[in-house]
C-alpha cells in the first residue's frame, strides 16, 4: 500500500486507538492529573506545504491534509478564517509575502503555515486546557516565541525549537555532534536568561 | 550584560478566561502572560467541530 498522505496522524484502528481522542476527552475518559502543555508560535511552518501560490492551491492543500474531507462548505469557511493576508499569517517575523514556488516558499506559505499549525497543535492544545479548566483540573499553557541560533528566520519559532531551552541545554550538547549548530552560539545573554526562567518555573 | 531573571509563576488555565505564558527572549522580563485569544474565531471553529467535521 502506498501512503500518499503528507502527514502522519492518529487513526482509530480498534487496537491501539480505541476511539476518537476528542470523544474520550469529552467523556472524561482520561487521567485526571495536572498538565503543562504548549506550542511554539510557528509550529505550522515546519509542516506546511512550500508550494502554495494561489487560492486554488490553498484549497487543494487543505484537501490533501484531510481538512473537512471534501466538504466544500468547510473548506470555504476555513478559507475565510485563514485569509490570504501575509501580515496575519505565520511566521510573523517572516515579513511580507514569500516568493513564489518553486524557488520561494510559496506566495501563500504564511497562510498554509497558520492553518496547519492550528489544526495539528494549537487548537488541540486549547481544547485540552479548556476541558481541564471546565473540570476543575489544573493545567498550565505556554506559547514559545524564540528563534535559536542556526535557524532560518523564514520558519520562525517552529517545531522543536523550545527543546534546548526546556532541557537546560545551554551548551548545545548534541546539536553540533549531530551535524547541527549550537542553538545558543552568538545569541544574546537573554537566551540563557530565558533558560533560567523556564527551568525554574 | 547581566540578565536578572525574576521569579515568575504559571497562571492556572481558567474556565472563564484561559491564559498562556509566552516565552520571548526579546521582551523585557523574557516573557509575559496573555489571554488565550490568538486566532480565537478559528480556534473555536476547530474545537467545535473536531469530531463532526474533522474526524478527530
Amino acid at each position: 500500500m502506498v501512503n500518499t498522505c503528507q502527514l502522519q496522524v492518529p487513526v482509530v484502528d480498534g487496537d491501539f486507538i480505541s476511539q476518537s481522542a476528542t470523544t474520550q476527552l469529552q467523556n472524561g475518559e482520561y487521567i485526571k492529573v495536572p498538565i503543562l502543555i504548549g506550542c511554539n508560535f510557528d509550529e505550522g511552518a515546519s509542516f506546511a506545504s512550500e508550494s502554495v501560490n494561489t487560492d486554488a492551491e490553498f484549497t487543494a492543500y487543505m484537501e490533501s491534509v484531510r481538512f473537512g474531507v471534501a466538504n466544500s462548505s468547510v473548506l470555504d469557511t476555513l478559507s475565510v478564517l485563514y485569509p490570504d493576508i501575509p501580515a496575519i499569517g505565520i511566521p510573523a517575523i517572516l515579513h511580507g509575502r514569500p516568493a513564489a514556488a518553486p524557488g520561494g516558499l510559496g506566495l501563500q506559505f504564511k497562510r498554509a503555515s497558520s492553518i496547519i499549525g492550528d489544526a495539528l497543535m494549537h487548537a488541540p492544545r486549547k481544547f485540552m486546557t479548556e476541558i481541564w479548566a471546565a473540570n476543575n483540573l489544573t493545567s498550565y499553557s505556554y506559547r514559545f516565541n524564540v528563534v535559536p541560533n542556526g535557524v532560518s528566520y523564514s520558519f520562525g519559532a517552529d517545531h522543536f525549537k523550545e527543546v534546548a531551552f526546556v532541557m537546560n541545554n545551554v551548551k548545545g550538547d548534541g546539536y553540533v555532534q549531530k551535524g547541527g549548530v549550537d542553538p545558543f552560539a552568538d545569541k544574546l545573554e537573554s537566551f540563557k536568561g530565558l533558560v533560567k526562567l523556564i527551568t525554574r518555573m | 550584560m547581566v540578565i536578572v531573571v525574576k521569579s515568575v509563576e504559571w497562571p492556572v488555565y481558567g474556565a472563564v478566561e484561559g491564559q498562556n505564558y509566552v516565552f520571548d527572549a526579546n521582551v523585557t522580563g523574557l516573557g509575559y502572560v496573555e489571554p488565550d485569544l490568538f486566532r480565537a474565531e478559528a480556534m473555536q471553529y476547530w474545537m467545535d467541530n473536531l469530531v463532526t467535521l474533522f474526524g478527530r
